[in-house]
């Protein structure tokens, strides 16, 4: 069983970011880089699949600068057996060449699982799981927040505005991931140790696929000025509130 | 330009955000001259309704009301290819996301996630999106020559407009998706964050699943969605499907009132588009009174109900 995960090296969203005053881009000075959290989830996956049947092997795959062999050593950490970086000089923006790119390398590969997140939190697209079901042929589940494996198969809960799809899947089969309501596992530090050890294949991509998608600018979110704190005694300050609410911003 | 958009319903409502996108951004292709499709799967009664909607003509396939994606993405490409349709546009649901990223793929088209604005340029599609957790936007010109879209709910305007064409109906028949073995409902018919106009919010604070009680009632009074930070869902207080942020739902409501949620960067991702927002909060340190229109400093379990009781005498 040949287990297959995408992960992607993304800017840590715990922190502000700045977009350059030349609008071609954000500020990357400095910036802390985490997995893509989806991906995570993924992984996480990947590697239960792994436990309950036995055997197999979990392959954390990443397209990306050298950079992202920081990435790649996560998955190894938190358990993955090997690892691959699909090469590029420079940032990729387009999913869609990202795909392209993905797509080449599993399709010679025989992968039973493909598991991913449902999108990279920074171009925040959900694109290339889609992509990859298209080129691959292989069916897709998206947003998948949980994953019961049993003997006969796997049981998936996909969670929509309308309830809880149960959904019974076989391989192969591409898995894109939600915040699941499974954890994911830290790398222990023997983990990182081993992980250190493990093989990451570095494939050079020379020839980049074209892009669908050209992005012309980047712009700062729209301010937000900083209100006023109602600084009045209990309950006055609850009055006012409601005042402001029904006059000023003529809400309720 | 012709435009086609995936229209989602219950059972008996349309979906806002689908209503949305088919006044919203239809009427920008319909001034470049093209007709706008409508495409509706399942059952609903009197499904002309879209026509005066903005919908020019609209494809009915009836059947279950269950989401089929392999069955939905066939039979739209077909329509596609035989009305020449250029654009296509669902909303920003699970669903709807789902089904864009598979179109887009099936057709090779370019894509344009979550937009909120959206300009034609000679024969280019230009949208506006946020990335980066909305810490930053992007315009993107969309290179193919087919483009797919996904909308931001509360963003593009509902139109009313006279109803003419036509509804052609048709039974779905051969349904890919069997391995769909059940949908468990909603347990209790809670309106849906992402399209409430008014969101009362709780995090950590409210120290427990009881605590959530005062801002359902103040819920209640407003006709309000409920939404919760991920320390509150993690924490097992309130389901997932609650959940603002970054890896909750995006929301854009006009009021959003975030009672005992500190503001962490990832919750502003999901709820710092709201028009106006309101933090309670015993912390004065706390960030969310950085981008909050009003605040409260002081005990929610204190203000939260005097609001309610507030509110109700205002009528
Ligand atoms: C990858 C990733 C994704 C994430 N995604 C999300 C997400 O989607 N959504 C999200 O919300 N978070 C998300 N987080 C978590 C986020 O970083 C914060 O941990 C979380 O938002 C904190 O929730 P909180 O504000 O409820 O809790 P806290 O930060 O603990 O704040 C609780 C607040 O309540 C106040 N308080 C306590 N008691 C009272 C009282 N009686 N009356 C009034 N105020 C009171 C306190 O002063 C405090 O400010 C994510 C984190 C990561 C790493
Ligand atoms: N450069 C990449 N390398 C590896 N996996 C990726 C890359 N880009 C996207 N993915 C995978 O595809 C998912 C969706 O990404 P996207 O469609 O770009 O939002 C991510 O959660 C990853 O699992």
């Amino acid at each position: 069983m040949k287990i297959f995960v995408t992960v992607k090296r993304v800017p840590d969203t715990g922190v502000p970011l700045r977009v350059k005053s030349d609008r071609t881009g954000i500020d990357r000075e400095g910036l802390p880089y985490v997995i893509n959290p989806y991906d995570e989830y993924a992984t996480e996956a990947a590697l239960r699949i792994k436990e309950k049947i036995g055997d197999g092997e979990v392959i954390a795959v990443s397209c990306g600068t050298e950079d992202s062999i920081e990435t790649i050593r996560h998955a190894l950490a938190m358990g993955a057996d090997r690892g691959v970086l699909l090469k590029v000089n420079d940032e990729i923006t387009d999913s869609v060449q990202t795909a392209d790119i993905l797509s080449d390398y599993l399709k010679s590969e025989n992968p039973d699982f493909i598991l991913m997140g449902k999108k990279a939190v920074d171009y925040d697209r959900g694109l290339v799981p889609a992509y990859l079901s298209e080129k691959l042929g292989f069916p897709l589940e998206t947003c998948v927040t949980n994953m019961e494996i049993k003997d006969s198969g796997f049981v998936l809960e996909r969670e929509t505005e309308y309830g809880v799809e149960i959904i019974e899947a076989r391989s192969p089969l591409i898995i894109s991931f939600e915040k699941a309501k499974f954890e994911p596992r830290f790398p222990s530090l023997r983990g990182v140790m081993m992980a250190k050890k493990k093989p990451v294949d570095v494939n050079e991509i020379s020839n980049l696929p074209a892009n669908s998608t050209n992005i012309l600018s980047y712009e700062p979110p729209p301010e937000r000025k900083k209100g006023k704190i109602i600084d009045l005694p209990f309950p006055d300050n609850v009055k006012e509130l409601v005042k402001l609410l029904k006059e000023e911003s003529k809400i309720i | 330009m012709n435009t086609g958009v995936f229209v989602e319903h219950d059972g008996k409502e349309f979906k806002k955000v689908s209503l949305e996108a088919l006044g919203g951004v239809s009427k920008i292709a319909s001034e470049k001259s093209g007709k706008t499709f409508a495409f509706l799967f399942g059952e609903i009664e009197n499904p002309e309704r879209l026509l005066s909607k903005g919908a020019d003509k609209v494809y009915y396939f009836k059947g279950q009301n269950l989401y089929i994606p392999e069955t939905f993405t066939k039979l739209i490409q077909e329509k596609i290819e035989s009305e020449n349709i250029n654009l296509f546009i669902c909303g920003s649901t699970i669903n709807g996301r789902d089904l864009a990223a598979r179109i887009c793929a099936k057709i090779s088209a370019s894509f344009g996630e979550e937009i909120v604005d959206f300009k034609i340029e000679g024969d280019k599609v230009h949208v506006k999106r946020p990335v980066f957790a909305g810490k930053a936007y992007v315009w993107e010109e969309l290179l193919r020559e087919k483009v797919v879209v996904v909308i931001r709910p509360n963003v593009f305007q509902v139109v009313e407009k006279e109803g003419k064409g036509d509804v052609e109906e048709k039974e779905i028949e051969d349904v890919d998706r069997l391995k769909l073995k059940d949908l468990k409902p909603k347990e209790e018919e809670e309106p849906d964050v992402t399209e409430a106009d008014i969101i009362v919010s709780g995090g950590r604070g409210v120290g427990g699943p009881q605590g959530f009680e005062p801002l359902r009632k103040l819920a209640r009074v407003l006709k309000a969605a409920l939404g919760a930070s991920r320390a509150a869902v993690d924490a097992g207080w309130i389901d997932h499907s609650h959940q603002v942020g970054q890896t909750g739902k995006t929301v854009s409501p006009s009021l959003y009132i975030a009672c005992g949620i500190s503001g962490a960067m990832q919750h502003l991702a999901g709820m710092r588009t709201s028009k106006v927002i309101v933090a309670i909060n015993k912390d004065p340190n706390a960030p969310i009174f950085e981008i909050a229109d009003y605040g409260i400093i002081g005990d929610l379990f204190e203000i939260v109900p005097a609001l309610e009781e507030e509110i109700r005498k205002a009528g």
